[in-house]
């Protein structure tokens, strides 16, 4: 895990200072934005997540002493709070909801109109179905590139149970989404094919 | 225990997260488990899968945040149209509210007198050889009671028999948190029902005509039906509705005369 930020830097957000803050949020803020968005589905949400997540950083830095790495620490911090902001969430029924979709769905759906559509957005969606107990080791592994130690510092599990979740992350992504790589190796070898003819 | 084991490991194994020993135990036991070995292609197709995951690039700027700091309450995000809970609750209540009125109305509409129309639009219907077991049949509400219960609350328990009748059927049913009794009596040629309620629970026979009658000196109501005879009386504190095949005025006083005598002697009991 790359150190963002320095000892200085901290000091400074720990005393209340603007710049420090600034200079943190620079730093954080797309670790921070990418986890609420895989968290609340659309970027609205994210941007409330992540805000919220910055204030309650900035609010509570000073409690922040030093015994984890800073990063272990936020991670901690960023993915407790959009547990919370899901629970609350979950009291009120998005007028999405419905009409059956979600934004992100509408999108991917009228990309795969286009025929334009990604193998990593289908992913991402599948991803949101997950779990929350699932999805954030899948974040945390493969958009924060953790290691499973480090999952597991975040998390205040052992290093069993994070192998454990991302086992039945990984069988749940390619039953849902395993007919993706067939078809990608079968696009792959025509294509190949056309090349030797 | 082993195979569980590897199971567990095969995300670490495919992503060489693994020690090098446990990594080379795990590929022996792969080659020759057939179950372990399609879970494991199939978690590989998982982390392939997920190694197309990205960062999404931020749209977050520093400035929203400086303003929610200044302004904590403040969203710098539009708002979602939300259906609140508050909101889903007060429809749930609303909703709970119509279904309360709606078993409170059928409650006192209906649960508060006799409603002995059906029972005699099915006894007035009946053939001659039913309409015993007709008069036997228990209106909506009625159970099965104990023989001195139902004479109990129908105020004639010290009486005894009446003459040339067996006691066939006693029934209680509540009716406004009052016990109104059904008895029905066989007789050699003639089976007749009284039911018998307190003043405070009335008597309903829908929309049948009812009209004032003297009985053999005795001074009643009759219900308005063509095959039947339904004469309602009063008896010290209960009123009492006699339903019978019979159009026999005398044998029909000589009844609503046992009825009067035995709640009389009730009374002065």
């Amino acid at each position: 895990m790359p150190v963002l930020i320095n000892k200085e830097v901290l000091e400074k957000c720990q005393a209340g200072d603007r710049e420090g803050f600034r200079a943190l949020f620079e730093a954080y803020r797309e670790r921070v934005y990418g986890i609420a968005l895989y968290f609340a589905g659309d970027t609205a949400s994210a941007k409330d997540v992540a805000q919220e997540v910055f204030l309650k950083l900035f609010t509570c830095i000073k409690q922040y002493r030093g015994d984890a790495s800073f990063d272990t620490w936020l991670y901690r911090l960023v993915v407790n709070c959009c547990i919370d902001e899901r629970r609350k969430r979950r009291r009120f029924l998005p007028l999405d909801f419905l009409l059956g979709r979600t934004s992100m769905e509408r999108d991917a759906a009228t990309e795969h109109n286009h025929l334009r559509v990604e193998i990593s957005d289908v992913v991402q969606l599948a991803v949101q179905k997950l779990k929350p107990k699932l999805r954030v080791p899948i974040i945390l592994r493969y958009v924060e590139e953790l290691s499973y130690e480090q999952i597991a510092a975040v998390l205040g599990c052992s290093q069993g149970t994070v192998a454990s979740r991302l086992n039945r992350a990984h069988r749940a992504l390619a039953r849902r989404l395993g007919h993706l790589l067939d078809r990608t190796a079968s696009g792959r070898t025509a294509s190949e094919k056309s090349h030797v003819v | 225990m082993w195979s569980r084991h590897i199971r567990r490991e095969l995300s670490a194994y495919c992503e060489g997260e693994l020690q090098e020993e446990l990594t080379h135990r795990l590929r022996d036991h792969i080659r020759i488990c057939r179950r372990c070995r399609k879970q494991h292609e199939e978690v590989s197709r998982g982390v392939l899968l997920a190694r197309h995951l990205r960062r999404p690039l931020c749209e977050l700027t520093w400035s929203e945040i400086e303003q929610a700091l200044l302004n904590p309450r403040q969203r710098v995000t539009p708002g979602r149209a939300y259906l609140s809970l508050r909101s889903r609750t007060l429809i749930a209540t609303a909703c709970l509210f119509v279904v309360i009125g709606y078993s409170l109305f059928h409650y006192f509409a209906s649960g508060k007198n006799v409603d002995l129309d059906r029972y005699l639009t099915q006894v007035e219907s009946s053939e001659p050889d039913l309409a015993r077991q007709q008069i036997a049949d228990a209106p909506p509400g009625f159970k099965d009671a104990d023989e001195y219960a139902a004479l109990r609350a129908a105020g004639i328990a010290a009486e005894p028999p009446l003459v040339g009748y067996t006691l066939i059927r006693h029934r209680i049913g509540n009716v406004a948190g009052k016990e109104v009794s059904q008895l029905v009596y066989r007789g050699s040629n003639n089976s007749f029902a009284v039911f018998v309620a307190p003043h405070a629970v009335p008597f309903s026979f829908g929309k049948r005509e009812i009209g004032s009658t003297t009985l053999d000196g005795i001074r009643c109501q009759h219900v308005s039906c063509t095959y039947t005879s339904a004469l309602v009386f009063s008896a010290a504190r209960f009123h009492c509705v006699l339903v019978s095949k019979s159009k026999d005025y005398k044998e029909l006083a000589a009844i609503v005369r046992y009825f009067l005598s035995a709640h009389k002697a009730s009374e002065g009991s």
